[in-house]
């Protein structure tokens, strides 16, 4: 630890389990390293697959702050496209250790994201993940223990233990090689890219007390059409085969997210924006139009979007859709 | 000093652990954010057989709370837990408790009260106790708030009045931090003692009556010895602090100041501000000027001549509210002021309400609001004396319209609908067709991946044509839809918590029709359509029922997916027998969800109405169907119910893409059977040709699959009974 406290801020989607990480993270400070130490989540009701900020603080004094961490000397990104959104990458100084899980390069991480100066860290923590049977957020962990260049890997192999060993014993194995791996693997290389941080920014909408309609009654009937829900995916979506569609309209009738345009009785196809990639149409499908197919894999998936309309601007969900930091998933 | 340990622990575990120490009898509770983990730590606790309390989950508020009074009433040590509307919902009972001066401990973490529904912290909530008798502490951190479970039930049967421990939801109440509990439990026990009541209603040989008719002259006698009790507990607090310094060396003086005794500006604040508060005044001293910042750990009684005492040599005081009475600021900054007055003591004092609906306080706002104090010490300033500090106005904006919204324009799919004997039909509806039903609400709402609950709205309107007005209680399905500035609905749309839906809809349908009777508003139809989960048929039974009795001309649909979600799934009156959810684990002592599904369909049948149906995703025809003869009860005949089993996966904990397999199996074992009851006539709309085992529908769902195991096999058997009994009854009543 550099100074006299020390700031972390994860940057992940619900249901990744990186609340468990921030509390393991402010176990390891306050239990281990004998330090005052702070962790919680932002706060919402329980969603899954909406973006979601733990926070983290370690310090050697008492912590009478009780806000968001804006300038975090340890960021960490579970998902790559999280970057997108505003104050993800918010508050990165040229010492931040940012780690981050991706397939990529750092050149090619670090312009994808539009990355300042920093000190980056990167590793495939899915895969790293899937090889040890293990979960992503205990990688991504091992990771962040490292980055830190402080916390012991055995403070963490300790707290792991005392959850995860405590509820899933069957599971300790794995997710203590999965912490090791996301350890050692995790590399280092200092960019010093041409991007600017920017600051962190709470919240403010363009409708405040004097535009806003009283009694906070809406009259924008359905705008939240608006809301770009591609994020909630975790890596698939349906694939839309014409050809074999009989307009049964199944799939319609199971679709949670209003994705399929139907005019005229017929199936046009699906409006991906709003897509959560559940599968629920792919399973009803009894002619198999609808089929499985990974993030990407087709590259005329998000195409269909036009189907509704060419002038909508999608905005992305923000963190208020999310997560409480015990809901009774991480409890159990 | 006792032993004490160190804890990494939020207020909620905190206060899981004072409760845990003290093992009281009986905790009444009913689910709300963000007050919940206590309850849901103690039901851990007791499966695990480290408390022996017993856990009554409630089916509202309102009755928790009169659970915890009737068992205070039997001498028995009693805690709560709430926070935001449970806490209004629950005051009516609060004077009855302290009117009758039975003590009992209620945490209350503090959030913002409805409309609009917020989730998130200030004080909007515990302001409204204040009138209520009940001695209140404020935590401002969560060692206080465990210090502060203890002191409190001490004094509460000192002076025999019951205490609310309250503190800051989100911020104090989940945040964890480091904290000291008493290391041995026996320390504790010995701390608070056992507890004589002396009355209880249930000395046979000493019969008491509590809660007499009394009028004048005496009841201004009654209220005066409440009075004095407050008086009273001024000093006892004192006592109490000073008593729990000596066992834990942490030293409360009622009054906590901070650099205030020769400050300039003093910020006066409750709760968890204080100490980012703090911050800000180590950074004003470092420029060299003079602040100070101030809080009380009790807001009732109130401490005022403390208080004024703090500020005695300031020249500026600045006092944040986290909630407005409307007209002059908060009532703590009221009472302040009053507190000025009464001690003789002027100094300037500006009030700020900030940090409303969990808005965040950084040591900047601390420092911006004590700048303000400074500025209004400098000569010729004027400073608005009562303001808002964070509210702002707003940029300009373009408002787009994206649909046209549905209206009778653009909804009649042409379903033939005829009445004849008694029986209503409805032909031309099938799915291909029904496709065509413009969506009522539409993409973009935030529901979970595989969400059963927008699936199922989807398929009721599909079978509803014309003009809609939907009524929605608070639960998952008005959350996910309505986050402002966006709506997902495409049509008019009301929201009201779910004690009241129904009661709210009942209005809407006879304010609407009384407008047209009188030609104030054209001819023409409207459907009624008040949706609620299960959680909201357990709170808003009652005035379910009402509405039904009184067979106003509207639809309530009932999504019921076993279990309070919304608020990170507690078991509801309609959880499984044996599932386990938050507040009903498993463990050495305890088995899931303690008793059988309640039967709303059959709680409607009761009122007479002339339309009631259940339905399924799996059976989607049938739903679309039976929505629209509900909707033609409701324009001729009044009010219909339908009930759709509604699958969750995050907290059934099963593959969202798998959700209407499940779905089909709870229909084909008849757990969910599906059919109508028209005028009083049952007919089955669906006969699976194979009954499956109730098991295989438990066996498909995280949350329930222990139950095919051997070791719960009597749970599993007694649901298989309970579900042929039903089938039996169904199928015998037929006809």
């Amino acid at each position: 630890m550099r100074g006299e406290k020390y700031e972390i801020r994860i940057e992940s989607i619900g249901g990744f389990g990186a609340n468990l990480i921030g509390k393991l993270l402010g176990e390891i400070g306050a239990v281990h390293l004998g330090m005052e130490a702070q962790s919680f989540a932002s706060y919402g009701s329980e969603k899954r697959g909406s973006p979601v900020k733990g926070y983290v603080r370690y310090s050697k004094n008492e912590i009478r702050i009780n806000a968001p961490v804006r300038e975090p000397d340890l960021l960490a990104l579970f998902k790559l496209s999280l970057a997108e959104k505003e104050n993800t990458l918010a508050g990165i100084k040229k010492d931040t250790d940012v780690v981050i899980n991706t397939d990529l390069s750092f050149e090619e991480t670090a312009e994808r994201i539009k990355l300042p100066p920093c000190r980056l860290w990167i590793l495939d923590a899915l895969n790293i993940a899937v090889e040890c049977s293990a979960r992503l957020n205990i990688v991504m962990l091992g990771a962040m223990v490292k980055a830190s260049g402080f916390i012991p890997l055995e403070f963490a192999e300790e707290v792991v233990r005392s959850t995860v060993g405590a509820r899933y014993p069957d599971k300790l194995t794995s997710n203590l090689m999965a912490l090791k791996m996301g350890y050692s693997r995790v590399e280092m290389k200092e960019m010093n890219t041409g991007y600017k941080a920017e600051k962190y920014k709470d919240t403010q909408r363009d409708v405040g007390y004097d535009n806003g309609t009283i009694g906070g009654v809406n009259t924008i009937f359905a705008n939240a059409v608006t809301n770009d829900l591609q994020g909630c995916r975790e890596g698939f979506l349906p694939h839309f085969i014409r050809e074999k569609c009989i307009d049964c309209a199944l799939c319609d009738s199971t679709c949670p997210d209003m994705v399929f345009q139907f005019r005229d009785g017929v199936n046009m196809g699906m409006d991906l924006y709003h897509c959560k990639g559940c599968l629920r149409c792919v399973e009803v499908c009894p002619t198999a139009a609808l089929v499985k197919a990974k993030e990407g894999e087709f590259d005329d998936n998000i195409g269909n979007i036009y189907l509704r309309d060419k002038d909508f601007s999608f905005t992305e969900i923000g963190e208020n859709s999310w997560v409480d930091s015990e809901s009774y998933n991480n409890m159990t | 000093m006792l032993t004490q340990k160190s804890e990494f622990k939020s207020a909620n575990e905190a206060v899981c652990i004072a409760a845990r120490q003290i093992d009281y009898h009986v905790m009444g509770y009913y689910p709300i954010t963000p007050s919940t983990q206590i309850a849901e730590g103690m039901d851990l606790m007791k499966s695990k057989g480290s408390i022996s309390t017993v856990m009554v989950a409630a089916e509202g508020e309102h009755s928790a709370a009169g659970i915890c009074y009737g068992a205070a009433l039997t001498g028995a040590r009693v805690i709560n837990a709430t926070s935001a509307n449970g806490l209004l919902y629950a005051l009516e009972q609060l004077p009855v408790q302290s009117g009758t001066r039975f003590p009992m401990v209620m945490n209350v973490a503090c959030r913002t009260v409805s409309a609009p529904l917020c989730i998130k912290g200030d004080h909007s909530d515990i302001m409204f106790a204040l009138n209520t008798g009940w001695i209140i502490l404020f935590a401002k951190d969560n060692q206080e708030a465990y210090d502060f479970n203890l002191i409190g039930l001490r004094l509460a049967e000192r002076i025999k009045l019951p205490v609310i421990v309250a503190y800051d939801g989100f911020f104090t109440s989940h945040q964890k931090k480091k904290l000291l509990v008493f290391e041995n439990d026996g320390d504790v026990k010995d701390y608070i003692g056992t507890y004589d009541a002396p009355f209880t209603a249930i000395d046979p040989d000493n019969p008491v009556t509590i809660g007499s008719y009394m009028n004048e002259p005496d009841i201004i006698n009654n209220k005066y010895q409440l009075r004095l009790a407050m008086e009273q507990a001024k000093f006892l607090l004192a006592e109490e602090f000073e008593k729990f310094e000596g066992m834990s060396g942490r030293k409360y003086n009622i009054v906590h100041r901070y650099m205030s005794d020769d400050a300039d500006v003093i910020f006066i604040v409750l709760g968890s501000a204080f100490d980012t508060t703090r911050e800000a005044v180590d950074k004003l001293r470092m420029e060299g000027l003079k602040a100070g910042t101030v809080t009380v750990q009790a807001i009732r009684p109130f401490f005022g001549k403390e208080i004024a005492d703090a500020c005695r040599n300031a020249g500026a005081v600045v006092i944040g509210d986290r909630q407005d009475s409307y007209g002059e600021g908060g009532n703590f900054s009221i009472e302040i002021k009053s507190a000025f007055y009464e001690n003789d003591i002027r100094p300037r004092v500006i009030t700020r309400i900030f940090g409303l609906g969990g808005k965040e306080f950084y040591a900047e706002d601390a420092e911006n609001m004590l700048r303000l104090g400074f500025e209004s010490l400098e000569e010729g300033r004027e400073i608005k004396s009562v303001d808002y500090y964070g509210a702002y106005t707003g940029k300009e904006i373009h408002n787009k319209r994206y649909f046209e919204p549905v209206t009778e324009k653009n909804s009649m799919l042409g379903y033939e609908v005829t009445e004849s004997d008694g029986k209503v039909e409805v032909k031309g509806i099938n799915l291909k067709k029904a496709a065509a039903m413009p969506k009522r609400l539409v993409a973009g709402h935030s529901a979970c991946s595989g969400c059963g609950i927008p699936v199922n709205i989807n398929l009721l309107l599909k079978g509803i044509e014309g003009n809609v007005v939907m009524l929605f209680h608070t639960g998952c399905g008005m959350v996910v839809t309505t986050g402002y500035p966006t709506t997902a609905f495409n049509t008019n749309y009301v929201h009201n918590l779910f004690q009241n839906g129904a009661a709210t809809l009942s209005g809407i349908v006879e304010g609407y029709k009384e407008r047209q009777r009188r030609g104030e508003i054209p001819e023409g139809k409207i459907t009624f359509i008040m949706v609620s989960g299960d959680g909201g048929m357990d709170i808003g039974l009652g005035s379910a029922l009402a509405a039904a009795v009184r067979n106003h001309s509207m639809i309530i649909f009932e999504y019921d997916n076993g279990g309070y979600m919304n608020t990170g799934y507690q078991y509801s009156y309609t959880t499984p027998t044996g599932a386990k959810s938050a507040t009903s684990h498993l463990g050495p002592n305890e088995d899931g969800k303690p008793y059988l599904p309640k039967d709303t369909p059959a709680l409607f049948e009761a009122t007479g109405i002339n339309y009631i149906a259940t339905v399924a995703e799996s059976n989607p025809q049938d739903f679309i169907v039976k929505a629209r003869k509900a909707q033609y009860y409701a324009d001729n005949y009044g009010l219909a119910y339908i009930k759709a089993i509604s699958a969750c996966p995050l907290n059934w904990q099963d593959e969202p893409r798998y959700e209407r397999e499940v779905i089909k199996k709870a229909v084909e074992s008849c757990y969910f059977p599906l059919y109508e009851i028209e005028r009083g006539k049952t007919r089955l709309t669906y006969k699976p040709k194979n009954k499956l085992p109730v098991s295989d529908f438990l066996a498909s769902m995280g949350r329930t699959k222990h139950l095919a195991g051997e070791k719960y096999s009597n749970i599993t058997n007694t649901l298989q009974q309970w579900v042929d009994k039903k089938w039996d009854r169904l199928n015998g009543s037929e006809g």
